[in-house]
């Protein structure tokens, strides 16, 4: 007697699509990206997957190159900012700051300092930390 | 032979119809948004700026600026911007009628974006709003994908079941069909109990990922999404004055405004001899807000400003400023009466008692509604002395409101355009204590806002729970 492989293989092709379309765009976890403008400077922001502990931020600038780039977190719920961590140059207008603490889940504010000769610019960048 | 091809076509056409299916779910979602509505005291034109909705992108933006009486005519340039960078820009010509005026922009993606409005005297007003993104729970996917595979697999398991060799081998794609089912009706049932996730722009800070798609960090806060009280600065410069607002617990500048009775601020301001402006400052960056007081009166002012920040909460802020001016000091308003206010007649009753009832008779039915409401009433006191300093120090300061009727299923409200209501203004308010306080009532009739002061004595029985 034939089994019907070629049936349940079509049954269970199906199924398998329709869990993959259904759970597609929830699991994949893109790098943020966001983008402001600050008087001369054009600041893009991005954050691998932020998370609960230490995370790394890439910063791009473009306009005048600016000579001290921080980053300062703030937990706007809870009212609690941080001390502004330093970003260093990672090639020509970009700069990374490593290791910057979040230390809890929810709405974070990134405030993005800019200080050189193009006179001194803010951005402030939201970040949900899951 | 034969059976292959087909199997491969129904196979075909099994996937085909999940992904009709899918389209048709998008194409079902809610319409997810709404006017917006904000007023702004730009220069020295009080004008009421309306957001039409927009439900798809790329779509045009329409842009109503309602003006009022005594509104200077000129031209306005507004422009939108998203991620920082202008997109598109239209000029509104102000005529010298009050009315409404359209401009047309373009929006080409879902997030957050920001209009700028500019009369050429100063820096633009920029008012921060949201273009919605259809967005598809996934309860909805799941239900409407499981009911299309279901269909799918029944249709299957019936042609198994009359070519087959063995009718028994239609069981198979009848437990597809089954399994489709489930996972239909539980998203069905479970959507009603599935809590939404948190709103881009109520609730968090809007981004271009969150408001396209809301489920991909929806985690419910573990804090509550109140944000900390403002601080307020305010300074009188030429013509007006401006509001610095700093976060109560970080100092960092406040830009999270969110826009409550149409507008980003209600700023309410009494004169030394107790004239009351209700204005509505505009924002020019984070945190700065600039509005124009038109004639001044030498002396000092209370300052009331009202606003919500992201999360929620209403907030009142009070302060004082002395301003330099020229204007002669008003007379003591009457109490309760008729009285004709701006060429309009009007008559006060007040009802006192615990609470107690104000009502004002304009005689015509063809009051509009202003900042979304038919009526505002501010109240200060007890006052001694002069009104402008002792209303910064009362004890009571409240802003009361008589609702617009609303109309059910109607999710926009009217905007200024309905002059149908009234003729009866009426608001209910207990007073904490006895005393003589001040009261402002305002309403709108003919494009022009009316403000009708009055004094009342409340009496020691009057007063209390």
């Amino acid at each position: 007697m034939k089994r019907p492989t070629l049936l349940i293989a079509v049954v269970a092709l199906i199924v398998a699509a329709g869990a993959a379309w259904l759970l597609w765009g929830g699991s994949d976890a893109k790098p943020t990206t966001q983008q402001a403008v600050s008087g001369p400077y054009t600041v893009q922001f991005s954050a691998d997957q932020p998370r609960i502990g230490g995370n790394t931020f890439t910063v791009a600038v473009t306009g005048p190159a600016p000579e001290v780039v921080t980053v300062a977190p703030v937990m706007a719920q809870m009212g609690h900012a941080f001390a502004p961590v330093p970003a260093g140059p990672d090639g020509a207008g970009h700069f990374r700051a490593t290791d910057v603490a979040l230390p809890m889940a929810g709405q974070w504010e990134i405030t993005v300092s800019l200080r050189g000769p193009g006179g001194p610019g803010q951005v402030v960048f939201p970040l949900l930390v899951k | 032979m034969g059976s292959k091809p087909r199997i491969a076509l129904l196979f075909l056409l099994a996937v085909l119809g999940i992904a009709a299916g899918g389209g048709t779910a998008h194409a079902d979602g809610a319409p997810s948004g709404a006017d917006i509505q904000v007023a702004q005291t730009l220069g020295a034109r009080e004008l009421t700026v309306i957001i039409r909705r927009v439900d798809v992108t790329p779509s045009p933006l329409r842009v109503d600026v309602v003006t009022h009486q005594g509104t200077a005519p000129g031209t306005l340039h507004l422009a939108v911007a998203a991620d920082g960078v202008t997109s598109s820009r239209t000029d509104v010509v102000l005529g010298t009628e009050p009315g409404v005026y359209a401009g047309n922009l373009q929006v080409d993606k879902p997030g957050p974006w920001e209009l700028s409005l500019n009369d050429g005297t100063g820096p633009a007003a920029t008012i921060p709003f949201i273009v919605p993104a259809r967005v598809v729970p996934p309860w909805e996917k799941a239900t409407y994908g499981g009911f299309v595979a279901a269909g799918a697999f029944l249709l299957l398991a019936l042609i198994v079941g009359i070519r087959a060799r063995r009718t028994a081998f239609a069981l198979i794609p009848a437990g597809g069909a089954v399994a489709a089912l489930a996972v239909a009706v539980t998203g069905a049932l479970l959507s009603a109990s599935t809590p939404p996730p948190p709103a881009p722009g109520s609730q968090l800070d809007p981004t271009f990922d969150n408001v396209t798609d809301p489920y991909a960090n929806a985690r419910l806060s573990t804090v509550d999404y109140s944000r900390p009280p403002v601080n307020l600065a305010v300074a009188a410069e030429p013509g007006g004055l401006r509001l610095a607002l700093a976060d109560g617990a970080t100092g960092r500048p406040v830009d999270d405004l969110l826009v409550h009775d149409n507008a980003l601020v209600h700023l309410v301001l009494v004169s030394p001899s107790g004239r009351l402006n209700h204005l509505h400052p505009v924002r020019v960056g984070p945190g700065d807000y600039r509005v124009g007081v038109p004639d001044p009166e030498a002396g000092t002012y209370a300052v009331a400003a009202e606003l919500v920040r992201r999360g929620g909460g209403v907030q009142l802020v009070r302060s004082t400023v002395d301003l330099h001016g020229t204007a002669a000091p008003a007379p003591e308003p009457p109490g309760a009466g008729p009285r004709t206010v701006d060429g309009t007649p009007v008559d006060l009753t007040i009802t006192p008692g615990t609470p107690t009832t104000v009502t004002a008779h304009f005689r015509t039915q063809d009051l509009q509604p202003w900042l979304g409401m038919l009526g505002h009433l501010i109240i200060a006191g007890p006052l001694t002395g002069p009104v402008g300093e002792s209303a910064a120090k009362a004890p009571t300061w409240a802003h009361v409101h008589a609702m617009i009727p609303p109309v059910a299923g109607q999710l926009d409200r009217p905007d200024e355009t309905v002059a149908a209501y009234g003729p009866d203004v009426s608001f209910t308010y207990t007073f904490a204590a006895p005393g003589r306080y001040r009261l402002w009532l305002q309403a709108e009739r003919g494009y022009r806002v009316l403000t009708v002061p009055a004094v009342v004595d409340v009496p020691a029985n009057g007063a209390g729970r």
